[in-house]
This record gives C-alpha cells, sequence and structure tokens, in this order.
C-alpha cells in the first residue's frame, strides 16, 4: 500500500505530459531517490561472478547475463521492447577470417607484405573477392559541411581505391576543426563510412603513430585474425586497410609523388583530390563464421501524448570472456567494464518502478550486446530499431561507472554536443555536483566508442556517463591514481572483477544524475537537439525529416 | 482498507524511515506479486540452470540467483561468516557431498528478536541426466523451482512492505533435497532449534490455477493449523482437501518427504503447504488429473520444465495466506505448539 501513494503523485506530476519544470524536479526527485545501493551491488556481484564467465557473446555466461536481465526485467513489470514481444532484439554477427594479398598491377615484382606493409580484410559477407582499381589520394576523406570541407569535390572515385589519411586536420591546425579535439571525421570508421557513400571499390588509411594515437602494432593487433562485425548489407566497398607510413609513402613516389607534401596540403583549404598514376590489385579470401546474440531492451510506458516517443538509458552487458590466463585466472570478469554499467541500467529502471514515476515520454532500458566486438549490439538497434529512431529523444549509456567512492564532479562524454549537455549539467547541479570535462577524453575520440554513439551517428542526441575525479576526502591526485591503475593493471584484463573495497556511492550519484537528467527530457515537450558546429547536427536534422 | 491505507499514507507523510507496521499482515500479503513469481520460476527452470543439481555449475549458479535476490531486497545475510552461504558436508548412502544452503534474515525488532520463524525450499533439482527424448536437464520447473520462486517472492512482499517483524524471519533455499533432504538436515543441525518457531515449506507449488480452497500437510501435529486456517479465512479461502487426495498423501508419507520433515524430526512444529483441489472455472477432479498427469509424465524427469499453460494465480493466493500467517507469527507474542497427541514434540 505504501508504494501507492507515490504512484499517485507520479501520475499527477505529468498531466497531459506537459510538465512544468517544477514538477519535472519533484518527479526526478522521486525516482533519484528510489536509486538503491543494495540494488546495485547485487546485481554488479551476480554480473562479476565467476559463474557468468566473462559474458562473452555467444556463450554459456553471455547467454546467462542476457537471460538474468530479462527476468529483472520482467520482475520489474517493464513492458518487452525486443523483437516480437519479447525482451530480445536479435544482432547477427559474421566473423570474417582473412587472407588477403596486395600488389601493384603491371609490376609484380613489387608485391607488399601482409602485416609488415599492409592489413586488409573484406568488406563483403564473402568468402572471396578481388578488386583491381586505380588509387585516388582523398587527402582525409571528410565531407563536412559545417566546416565548409570536401575532400572528394571534383573527383569521381566510384569503383576506385581511395588512398585517405586517419585523424582531422585539426591535428595540425588549430584554427580548424576541433584542433587537436578528434572529430568523429577523424576516425577510421567514418573513413570507411564516407568512402562507401562516394562509391568506392577500396580504402587505405595510412598509419601514423601520430594521427592513429596509437602504434603499428595495434594495427597487426586488432586487424588480423577473425574480423567480427554486424551482419549488414553490402556497400561499393569491396574492402577495407590500412598501410605503413613506409609502404604508402613509397607507393605515392612510385606514381611520382611525395606523400609528405600531400598531407601537409591535405589540412588545408588548398586540397583536391588527385588520382595517383597507380593501380593497386587486391585480393582477400575469408573464413567465414555467422552467429547471433541479443540486446535485452525493457519499457517503462510513458503517459499521454508523448508515450510513443522514449528516452533510452543503456549499458552493455558482454564482455571478453574466458581467455589465456594471467596470473593463474583465466575469467575476464569485467566487473567495473562493464557489469557495473548493467547493474546500473537495472538500478535505474528498479528506481522508475519503485517511484511510481511514469514520465510522458516512454523509458526505454537496454543491455547491449558485443559492444567489446565493436558496438555491434548497438550498432543492431541503431540499423533495425523496434522503434521509430526518430522517436528516441535521446540516448544516456554507462560504461564502467564509479566504483571507488563520492566525488565532488561528475563527467560525460558529449555534454559539447547536443543540449543533452544543459541537461546533464543542470542535473549534477541538483545533486550539488560539478560537471567536469576530460580533455584527453577529446583528443582520443571517446565519445566514438561506446554505445551511445551508433545512435549519435543515426542523429540521436546522446551522452556517455563518466566518473568525476575528485574524490571526497581523497588528495586532488588520487582519483586520476586511481583510473590509471585501472587502465594500466585492470582493463580488458581477469583482475577487472569485485575488489572488497569497491563502493556503491559514486556509482549511486552518478544513477541519480542520470535518473534526474532522463525524467527531465522525458518530460519536455521538445526533443534535445544537436548543438549548431556539432558534426552530428545534419544526421539530426535528417533524421527528424526522415521516416524511421 | 480504508483506514489502513490512510494511516500508511500519513506515515509516509511524516517521513518517519520505517512505515511498515508490526501485524499488518494483509500489507504484505497484498504485496505478493504474481509476476515476479513467473520471473523467478521461469529463470530457475531454464535450460542455462542447468537442472540445478548439488555441486554442479548449475547449482552454484541457482545459489548465486538466489544471493542476489536477497542482497537486492537489503536482507542480511545469515549463512557462513557474514555471507548468505551455508556450507555443508554431508554422506548419504555412502556418498560424500559438499552443499550449500542460501539464507537470508529479514531482523527482528521486538524482545523476540533472538526466534525466528523459517520460510524454506529446496533448490536444487537432479541436474543433468540420461537424455530422454533428446532432452538431458532436469529443470525440476515445479520440483522445485516453483517452491524457490515463492520463497523469493515472500521475501520480496516482506521487504517492499518494510515489515518490522519483532521476531526474526529467515528465508532458506535448502540445497541436496533430492539426496535425502540433507541441506535441511544439515541446517537443523547448525541451527538452535528452541530458537526456531516454526517452518513453512514450499515444495512443488500450484502452479496450475486459481483454486477456491487449500491444504497444508502436518496440520494434525501442531497448533500451526489454527494460523494456517486463520489466515486462509482472512484470505477467503477454504481449508479442505479431497479424502482421496488425503488418503493418498498419508499413504505415501508425503509429510516425511520434504526438508520441513528434518525440523519436525528436531521438535520444530512445521507445515508443507500443499494445494487447493477445486479449481476455479474447471470441473471436479480436474486438480487431481493435473497432480497425476504431473506425478505419471514429468515427476524426476526432464519434462519437469516450464509449461506455456501454467499459470501463478493458484501459487500467489497460497503465498499470500502464508504471508499473513508468517507476519503474524513473527508479530505475536505465543510460540506455536505441538499437540499432545502429536508423534513430534519440542526436545
Amino acid at each position: 500500500m505504501a508504494g501507492k501513494l507515490p504512484l499517485l503523485l507520479g501520475s499527477m506530476l505529468i498531466l497531459a505530459g506537459n510538465a512544468s519544470a517544477q514538477q519535472t524536479a519533484s518527479a526526478g526527485t522521486m525516482v533519484a531517490r528510489a536509486a538503491s545501493a543494495p540494488v546495485l551491488r547485487a546485481h554488479l556481484e551476480f554480473l562479476a561472478d565467476d559463474l557468468l564467465e566473462g559474458r562473452a557473446p555467444g556463450t554459456r555466461g553471455g547467454e546467462l547475463a542476457a537471460r538474468y536481465i530479462a527476468a529483472q526485467f520482467e520482475r520489474l513489470g517493464l513492458s518487452p521492447a525486443g523483437d516480437s514481444g519479447t525482451y530480445y532484439h536479435r544482432v547477427p554477427i559474421i566473423s570474417l577470417n582473412p587472407s588477403p594479398s596486395l600488389g601493384i598491377s603491371g609490376n609484380p615484382a613489387r608485391a607488399l607484405t601482409y602485416r609488415d606493409d599492409f592489413v586488409l580484410w573484406s568488406m563483403r559477407n564473402e568468402t572471396r573477392i578481388a578488386a583491381s582499381a586505380p588509387v585516388v589520394f582523398v587527402g582525409y576523406g571528410i565531407v563536412a559541411p559545417e566546416y565548409a570541407w570536401n575532400d572528394y569535390s571534383g573527383v569521381d572515385v566510384k569503383d576506385k581505391i581511395v588512398l585517405l589519411l586517419v585523424n582531422d586536420p585539426g591535428l595540425h591546425d588549430s584554427t580548424i576543426f576541433k584542433g587537436k579535439a578528434l572529430t568523429y571525421y577523424g576516425r577510421w570508421t567514418y573513413k570507411i563510412e564516407e568512402a562507401a557513400r562516394q562509391g568506392a571499390a577500396g580504402v587505405l588509411i595510412v598509419h601514423t603513430n601520430e594521427s592513429a594515437t596509437y602504434g603499428w602494432p595495434t594495427v597487426t593487433g586488432s586487424w588480423t585474425g577473425p574480423q567480427v562485425r554486424l551482419e549488414s548489407p553490402a556497400t561499393s566497398l569491396k574492402f577495407a586497410g590500412w598501410l605503413t607510413e613506409s609502404a604508402a609513402k613509397e607507393l605515392v613516389k612510385q606514381a611520382g609523388g611525395n606523400l609528405n607534401e600531400m598531407t601537409r596540403v591535405a589540412a588545408t583549404h588548398q586540397f583536391r583530390a588527385e588520382p595517383l598514376n597507380l593501380t593497386l590489385d587486391a585480393k582477400v579470401e575469408s573464413v567465414i563464421v555467422r552467429s547471433a546474440t541479443y540486446n535485452v531492451v525493457a519499457s517503462l510506458p510513458g503517459r499521454g501524448p508523448l508515450a510513443n516517443e522514449a528516452v533510452l538509458i543503456g549499458g552493455h552487458y558482454d564482455h571478453l570472456g574466458i581467455r589465456a590466463p594471467v596470473n593463474g585466472d583465466s575469467i575476464f570478469n569485467g566487473a567495473e567494464d562493464n557489469a557495473s554499467g548493467t547493474a546500473a541500467v537495472l538500478t535505474a529502471a528498479e528506481a522508475f518502478v519503485r517511484s511510481g514515476v511514469h514520465p510522458a515520454r516512454s523509458i526505454l532500458f537496454m543491455a547491449f550486446a558485443a559492444e567489446e566486438s565493436g558496438l555491434i549490439g548497438s550498432q543492431a538497434f541503431a540499423a533495425r530499431p523496434t522503434m521509430p529512431i526518430k522517436r528516441i529523444a535521446g540516448v544516456l549509456n554507462m560504461d564502467v561507472m564509479n566504483l571507488y567512492g563520492r566525488t565532488l564532479d561528475v563527467s560525460a562524454l558529449g555534454t559539447d554536443q547536443s543540449t543533452l549537455g544543459s541537461t546533464f549539467r543542470q542535473a549534477a547541479a541538483t545533486e550539488g555536483l560539478r560537471v567536469t570535462v576530460d580533455s584527453g577524453a577529446l583528443i582520443r575520440g571517446s565519445f566514438f566508442r561506446s554505445d551511445h554513439f551508433p545512435f549519435a551517428k543515426a542523429g540521436v542526441p546522446s551522452l556517455s556517463l563518466e566518473s568525476g575525479s575528485a574524490y571526497v576526502g581523497k588528495p586532488a591526485r588520487w582519483g586520476t591514481e586511481q583510473h590509471d591503475e585501472y587502465g594500466e593493471k585492470r582493463y580488458h584484463q581477469p583482475g577487472d572483477e569485485m575488489l572488497p573495497w569497491f563502493t556503491m556511492d559514486g556509482a549511486i550519484q552518478q544513477v541519480r544524475v542520470i535518473l534526474r537528467t532522463a525524467v527531465a527530457v522525458a518530460n519536455t515537450r521538445a526533443q534535445p537537439t544537436w548543438l549548431p558546429g556539432s558534426e552530428f547536427r545534419t544526421a539530426g536534422e535528417q533524421r527528424m525529416s526522415g521516416e524511421r | 482498507m480504508k483506514s489502513a491505507s490512510i494511516g500508511i499514507a500519513i506515515t509516509i507523510l511524516i517521513a518517519l524511515p520505517f512505515h511498515g507496521s508490526p501485524g499488518s499482515d494483509g500489507n504484505v500479503a497484498s504485496r505478493v506479486s504474481a509476476r515476479v513469481y513467473g520471473a523467478h520460476l521461469a529463470l530457475l527452470s531454464d535450460d542455462l540452470f542447468e537442472g540445478r543439481g548439488t555441486g554442479s555449475h548449475g547449482g552454484r549458479l541457482a545459489a548465486r540467483y538466489i544471493a542476489a535476490q536477497f542482497a537486492r531486497l537489503g536482507l542480511e545475510p545469515a549463512g557462513d561468516s557474514g555471507t548468505f552461504y551455508q556450507t555443508f558436508r554431508s554422506e548419504v548412502g555412502g556418498r560424500e557431498l559438499t552443499g550449500q544452503n542460501v539464507v537470508a534474515r529479514l531482523a527482528g525488532r521486538g524482545r523476540q528478536n533472538g526466534e525466528a520463524a523459517v520460510i524454506g525450499a529446496h533448490y536444487d533439482h537432479l541436474g543433468i541426466g540420461p537424455a530422454e527424448r533428446g532432452d538431458s536437464i532436469f529443470n525440476g520447473a515445479l520440483d522445485n523451482a516453483s517452491g524457490v520462486a515463492g520463497v523469493l517472492a515472500l521475501a520480496e512482499a516482506f521487504a517492499a512492505a518494510d515489515f518490522l517483524p519483532a521476531r526474526q524471519i529467515l528465508f532458506v533455499a535448502f540445497d541436496a533435497e533430492e539426496i535425502g533432504l540433507a541441506g535441511s538436515a544439515a541446517f537443523v543441525r547448525r541451527a538452535q532449534r528452541d530458537r526456531i518457531v516454526a517452518m513453512i515449506d514450499f515444495d512443488g507449488m500450484n502452479i496450475f490455477a486459481r483454486t477456491s480452497d487449500t491444504w497444508a500437510l502436518g496440520m494434525e501435529y501442531s497448533s500451526l493449523d489454527v494460523d494456517f486456517r486463520r489466515a486462509a479465512r482472512e484470505e477467503g479461502i477454504a481449508v479442505r482437501i479431497d479424502p482421496e487426495d488425503a488418503s493418498m498423501l498419508a499413504r505415501e508419507e508425503f509429510f516425511t518427504r520434504s526438508d520441513h520433515y528434518s525440523f519436525a524430526k528436531a521438535g520444530i512444529p512445521a507445515l508443507f503447504i500443499w494445494s487447493g483441489y477445486t479449481a476455479t472455472g474447471y470441473p471436479a477432479g480436474w486438480m487431481r488429473d493435473r497432480l497425476e498427469e504431473f506425478l505419471r509424465t514429468r515427476y524426476h524427469q526432464p519434462d519437469d520444465e516450464l509449461q506455456a499453460s501454467y499459470s501463478y494465480e493458484g501459487a500467489v493466493q497460497d503465498l499470500k495466506i502464508v504471508a499473513r500467517m508468517v507476519a503474524h507469527l513473527s508479530t505475536s507474542p505465543g510460540r506455536p505448539a505441538w499437540k499432545s497427541d502429536s508423534p513430534f514434540q519440542r526436545q
């Protein structure tokens, strides 16, 4: 009976789905107060237990985690929001293990060496692809209307191979793009997507340590062996790959060019794409394995005219499974990454249900699959959403919660991109927390590396929660030291497991901010929008005019 | 009902930290949820739990799941050294086994907080065995995911009501019931038996239909029959059993066949919650047909798995009776007692 009163209040607060700011604040307060530390800890400890075997996609542990999350949604009385009335949203995965070759047409003597000079993989879901095509150097390979930038202007790359640079022109000129802060135009994933839009047959990305922000061994480590991705329809692209800087220089030199000079010009408005006097032959044979995993998704239905729209609260539940042992431990528990975020999603869901608050928009709670394999679950949902993407007003992602203690601040990726940033700051302020910006995360392009991002690309304003760094009762450097230690000693290692000193206090602060943000977005008539200058503004406009 | 809810509303408005009240038995009962019950039952009987065999991966997983639910509800660990787990070794029929009961406490707030009422059900089943028609997983949906789901649904109802018992309430999921009641025997061996006032056991709940009546085994032995009958009356359910069923249960010595028997043997008044037999909306004899069909085709076979036809109104109605009964037992000054002619007596 005690629960019915807040339920009544909650529904009164959102009369006709047009709540005043003050009413939203009290609904936000009711939901925030219902976030429970024992709930968070219980879910976290279960999901991070050795019995869950590291929750890898397609394994017993991964299935158990999904089944557990679905059972919690069911227990809470949330509506299934996956495929055909279930909590599960199917994610088709294809894995291609490539054996590639790359040579210069008409010059059999100068074949390039796999791994030493290049890596290459098929962009088709086929066991064998071959492409022989002329090469066009397209600089950074960027089409960015908001920066009046088009590297493909005046050149036809249809059925050709594009050679391009990673990162964006701001790397060497702080007055263009966002300076050293990486825009999405700088990510290798963007380069491939744009080349496909331009109708190219192949993409070769030139690696340098500085522009990639990682060394060649990371490239060979990541892009040889099975390439796991969402199974999706073919584009014009047959293959993509990386070249070492020296291999690229030599190829360009043979074609009569100078890569250093071309790179310099590529970062200026004077740049024009230029066809090279060079034709390359690429072949890839791939061993293909198909499988499926599942996102787990539930809805708390909204009330009133906005109920067919939603705010999404999500976090990935997969981790790396069982692998070669480190210090005798082979289970990659992924307690912080991301049993903690999954537990936070479940805690947020339970807080809504316990509070009895039903905001105007629905709330989608989602545990993403196969994030560690390349944001595959979230990509799958953005590609085939169970509700039209234009009705998803915003995405709040939680990937690695703060288990170290209470903080004076909190952070999120994407606060500079959309109006969600100011909503988040307001929510944080109500909780007595400052919002800090992690400049390192901007340079690394962290915004492009978790599950909110496929939604951002599809035009949905999104944030990914981060930890604060000013820990209550600790010296100023303590937070940074803890985060560095996690990065060095536990991140993606079996040591990412429940530690006896973990506390839920900081994570509950974070969940409360997310809950307040969600309630504010859900109860505001207008959807959040991208800020002027955001590289996702165009996608956002397209989303609202589209039928998806 | 009306005055109760106003009282609760006022309690909330003046923001007392605790707003359950001892004696509000119906408050707890009203919070027993078919949805919660069904979610736990479906999960525990999933193939991923591999039949919950004692000592197996699936068995350990079930224990871990039950502990996580207790923790989520804010119940206190009441197993070994601050955990929810009570590990035991037993020898049953020459076989050494290690098992794990899962024990949680809702602390008492009165002078009787050294005493406890126990609500229990076994979570183990037969694990993975010889395949029958290609299925080797003995899911044990009715036997006894149905009972464990009952314990969890009751734990959630007591927690959600912020119920404050005078005596402790212990929620226990027993291991190794299928191996000679070994888990409950181990629990009783270690317990301070004179401090346990009563034990209520679920082993195979009514997941077939709502009934107009119900029954518990062991009512003839102790004063718990009075409490059970009162709670049933308050829920509007008759306490009666078909005489044929009664003689079958006696003939098959059902009272000796589940975990409550470990308690009764040790002198602790105990009831085994059975089921009604008059299914609402079905012809007479329908419930007995379900039971006989179950015993014939599913009992201790891989086919004891979740059926689309199962429904949880019957189980929830029996759980509400137990919620009222235990709420009363945990707050009333007196203790249940064996009847003078009972073969069981306090030791």
